[in-house]
């Protein structure tokens, strides 16, 4: 029975480790969704890889069913959001599909930069915010302290905020009661033209796109004529329904208020995404919604298999993963050391280590990747301007008049005592300091203007290292600026390497040069000639080291007529030499490709 | 032509730290094993051979006439050319025992190849041998006495604790005793020997590193070729026509008859060898593990064991004789292994310099990439 007034459409806002995931299974519990006996660990965290990493990756929702005190039974839907920078603008999409959200955090680590991030995001979306402090049963909570934190950061009550274990299951039934009590019920005319917002969308190798969706306005049912108001796609619906934690449950009408799902034998990903609003082919809504944008790789990198005869295995794979994640895009590229391969762009860093991972484990692709780097702005001499995501086309000579690189907006939340830790890593990284708050008398926000480039190297690993975990980090990209660059190469032997080079700021070229040579002499072995390992600008060397020819590799004793153990011995070698790259004269072992790309934080 | 025969005598006096070939130090079986050797070599009728060559193990374990009984199974059975080469491998000996030398050369055997390692006694228990360096220099005076003049001495470098200095002493040793032929070797770590377990433990060998090894090695090359040896293998040094004759059929992919438990053949084009294993080999209805012999391996065969030799590899008998054709690749690769001072290559032949024996592996597997 249809019955707006007593739906609730929330997400739950979170910092990675807080507790969205158990709180998450706790409510599919509570409300006796599912069973303790079902209860996978956490069921909405589907793929195998977010279970690992502890993050959502892709937005999920699920609806609940709840009776209330009064007798009333409530359809709660809950929509999860990604919890990491990367995915920023699902998450604003997402959010703007609900009345409200749980602010949950944790009563012992107290608000972190993301958590703060997204419930702006989710100010900025008019959304109804229940703080829930959570983990209270550790030795170390200190709720009242958070609270307070809570009040004085964000400026929302939080004295009535429930104290829950979403572990132990400790009150987390108070959580359900806010969420009905609390959060707006939709406001809602089915009388209305469809008007819908789309806030996630899966591939499915049966259905074809499965679009999940938030109904404003109107009603959908099987059979009508819908189109993005955006992309311009037309399509005929073949099934609506809502979305249980088993699957999907199949309605004949989903309607003004609810969260439903819709197939409609759409091919490809990139006919729906996210942001964009469904309407009637016949009856259109005046207005989309606006917010809509398309998501734009921010880094870029080249992935190549390292089994030249697996190029068309990546290339299907690459095809397989872009169904499910409209943001990876990818063009064939070629690279003289390392063949034929893909220059891949990424929403972030972690985005682009999510799909190297899934590319190896679920696809069993050995990869060889290239330094990842950002899209450079490039004004030429004769005045054009030239967007560049590949350091091979980075002008030579004198033919730039400038170079420009992305800036972001960063802010960084951290207990006091490492201000002064942060203030000098972001210096080692150009940062620019803009100013400085204290939220509490034991935290403070940093904001930094960082270059998009230093903050996708190590920046994270670095921060968290150094902090020992405790600051957290968020931006936001904040259009480019004049930057001193230059194009950095590595050669071997004298010629070369490509894939090696990268474009990199000229006061940190030379430390760049000297770690990379330095980590190349490492690991490439030791072969029967000398090869010189040199970083240059220009033609013009600023660092070099030597790998040493090898002295000894020899069967010594070839004795008794048993020549089976050369032969065993040279089969191993040829083996060896197929996990290595042929550049020129000298082979290089996969490892030694790998290897250059972590920068240490030493 | 005439082939090589070798016989196998797999029981020692203990198993020294390093060794991973064939052998028991239980000796108990001695007399059977001698009987299915004999049985064995009967089996052969009328094939000619130059070379006979006892191998172990520690054949100069055996007795004189023990050994007289085989020696006398083999002439026999083969036909034995009249200026045939009979090695007995042998360890230093303590006197007593060194009177069956005179015994071994009256039996037939006219050279003498002599396990003699290193003359540091620290070393040598190290490797656990069981002698000292007395006894080697005391075997080398009576096996001349007796009447021995072509005498091999083994001389092993890389060891633990070895230095520069203490690995060329033992050279000069070796060389003021007026042997024909020297062979010295790099100690390789093998996986089933003390050593190997040692390593796999984690424990420290005090093993030289790759450089000092280098150095031993070149230096060796130096010391001989000074002294008049002729360094005619990776391994191998000789005066004047004393190459192993035996051994070098194996390098230059001649034909050879192995008999005895592990011991490996090169017969009609095939090779096999016989299980390492006395019980199996004492029960005649044993099985041979022959290996794939295909053209292609006979080819690669060629040039390996060609490289080893200072001969080289003949590419013209590599062409005619193998049907490997020798591409533009391979002339390029070859400058550049010349260029490198690993190889000279000249009149169509391609052999490795001291340098590049040394790192042989490497260049024949560049060798092989560019064929």
């Amino acid at each position: 029975m249809y019955k707006p007034e007593n739906i609730r459409n929330f997400s739950i806002i979170a910092h990675i480790d807080h507790g969205k995931s158990t709180l998450a299974d706790r409510l599919l519990e509570t409300t006796g969704t599912v069973s303790h006996r079902e209860m996978e660990e956490q069921l909405l965290d589907n793929m195998e890889l977010e279970r690992e990493r502890g993050i959502t990756i892709k937005a999920r929702a699920v609806k609940l069913e709840y009776t209330a005190d009064d007798g009333e039974v409530y359809s709660l839907n809950l929509i999860d959001t990604p919890g990491h920078v990367d995915f920023n603008y699902e998450v604003s999409r997402s959010l703007s599909a609900c009345e409200g959200a749980l602010l949950v955090v944790d009563a012992s680590q107290g608000i972190e930069a993301q958590t703060l991030a997204n419930t702006y995001l989710a100010l900025d979306n008019d959304l109804e915010i229940i703080p829930v402090i959570n983990k209270i049963d550790l030795p170390s909570a200190q709720p009242d302290k958070v609270k307070q934190e809570i009040e004085d950061v964000i400026g929302i009550p939080a004295e009535d905020a429930p104290c829950i274990s979403a572990k132990t299951g400790l009150n987390v039934e108070d959580v359900l009661k806010a969420v009905v009590r609390d959060i707006p019920a939709p406001k809602a005319d089915i009388t209305k033209p469809l008007k819908a917002l789309i806030f996630d969308a899966v591939y499915d190798s049966y259905r074809g796109v499965i679009v999940y969706v938030r109904i404003f306005d109107g009603k959908l049912s099987a059979g009508d004529r819908i189109r993005m108001m955006n992309t311009g796609a037309e399509f005929d619906v073949v099934e609506v329904g809502h979305l249980r934690p088993f699957g999907l449950e199949k309605r004949d009408c989903v309607m003004a208020g609810e969260v439903a799902y819709v197939t409609a034998s759409i091919k490809s990903l990139s006919e729906t995404d996210v942001g964009d609003t469904v309407t009637l082919a016949e009856n259109q809504t005046e207005e989309a919604f606006p917010g809509y944008k398309k998501a734009l790789p921010m880094v870029y990198s080249g992935i190549y298999p390292a089994d030249g005869a697996r190029y068309g295995d990546l290339r299907d794979a690459l095809e397989k993963l872009q169904l499910n994640d409209a943001a990876l895009m990818f063009e064939a590229e070629s690279s003289i050391a390392l063949g034929f391969g893909f220059r891949c762009g990424f929403l972030g860093l972690l985005h682009m280590e999510v799909i190297q991972d899934r590319l190896e484990r679920e696809f069993n692709l050995d990869l060889i990747t290239t330094a990842p780097g950002v899209i450079y702005k490039i004004v030429m001499k004769n005045g054009e301007v030239k967007y560049i995501d590949n350091p091979q086309n980075f002008p030579t000579g004198d033919e730039a008049e400038e170079t420009c690189e992305p800036i972001v907006k960063a802010t960084i939340f951290t207990p006091v005592d490492y201000v002064g830790t942060i203030m000098e890593l972001c210096q080692e990284r150009r940062g620019v300091f803009k100013d400085m708050k204290y939220i509490t008398s034991d935290r403070a926000e940093l904001h930094y203007a960082l270059p998009l480039n230093e903050i996708i190297y190590d920046f994270f690993d670095a921060l968290k290292s150094r902090t020992k975990g405790y600051a957290s980090l968020d931006y936001e990209l904040a259009g480019y600026e004049k930057s001193s660059l230059v194009k950095l190469d590595i050669l071997l032997n004298g010629s070369m390497v490509d894939a090696l080079s990268f474009i990199v700021h000229t006061e940190k070229a030379y430390g760049r040069a000297r770690k990379i040579v330095e980590k190349l002499k490492e690991n490439i072995p030791r072969q029967l000639f000398e090869i010189p390992v040199q970083a240059a600008i220009g033609g013009k060397v600023i660092a070099r080291e030597t790998v040493k020819a090898m002295r000894k590799d020899v069967l010594a004793k070839c004795y008794g007529g048993d020549i089976t153990r050369k032969k065993k011995l040279l089969e191993k070698q040829k083996e060896g030499k197929k996990k290595m790259r042929s550049l020129g004269t000298v082979e290089v072992p996969h490892e030694a490709f790998m290897a250059v790309l972590k920068f240490d934080d030493e | 032509m005439n082939k090589g025969l070798y016989i196998h005598f797999p029981f020692c006096r203990k198993k020294c730290n390093y060794c991973d070939f064939y052998s028991l130090a239980d000796g108990s079986r001695k007399g059977e094993y001698i009987d299915a050797l004999c049985r064995e070599i009967k089996a052969y009728k009328g094939i000619s051979v130059d070379t006979v060559y006892f191998g172990g193990g520690t054949p100069s374990l055996m007795s004189g006439s023990e050994l007289e009984k085989l020696l006398d199974a083999v002439y026999t059975s083969f036909d034995v050319d009249k200026n045939a080469e009979i090695t007995l491998e042998a360890n230093p000996m303590s006197v007593n025992e060194g009177e069956k030398l005179k015994a071994f050369k009256s039996a037939g055997i006219n050279r003498l190849s002599l396990g003699v390692q290193s003359f540091s006694d620290t070393e040598l228990k190290e490797l656990g041998r069981g002698h000292t360096a007395q006894d080697a220099v005391d075997t080398v005076k009576r096996a001349q006495e007796a009447g021995f003049d072509n005498i091999s001495i083994d001389l092993m470098f890389a060891l633990p604790r070895q230095t520069l200095d203490s690995f060329t002493k033992g050279l000069d040793t070796a060389l003021s005793l007026g042997v024909q032929h020297i062979s010295t070797y790099a100690l390789s770590i093998e996986d089933k020997t003390v050593f190997g377990v040692k390593q796999r433990r984690g424990e420290n060998l005090f093993l030289p590193d790759e450089d000092v090894e280098a150095e031993m090695y070149f230096s060796a090359c130096e010391r001989l070729s000074q002294a008049g040896f002729e360094h005619y293998e990776i391994s191998n040094f000789a005066k004047d026509g004393f190459r192993s004759r035996h051994n070098m059929k194996y390098w230059q992919a001649e034909e050879y008859i192995g008999i005895g438990a592990s011991a490996h053949s090169y017969f009609e084009g095939v090779r096999y060898s016989m299980p390492s294993d006395i019980s199996a080999f004492c029960n005649e209805a044993r099985r041979l593990d022959s290996y794939t012999n295909t053209p292609e391996d006979r080819a690669e065969e060629f040039i390996f064991l060609s490289l080893r030799l200072s001969d080289g590899l003949n590419l013209q008998r590599l062409e005619k004789e193998y049907g490997v054709r020798i591409t533009h690749q391979f002339e390029i690769t070859a400058r550049e292994l010349v260029d490198a001072g690993l190889c000279k290559y000249d009149n169509g032949v391609l052999s490795l310099t001291h340098k590049g024996f040394f790192v042989s592996n490497s260049v024949i597997v560049k060798i092989f990439e560019a064929l």
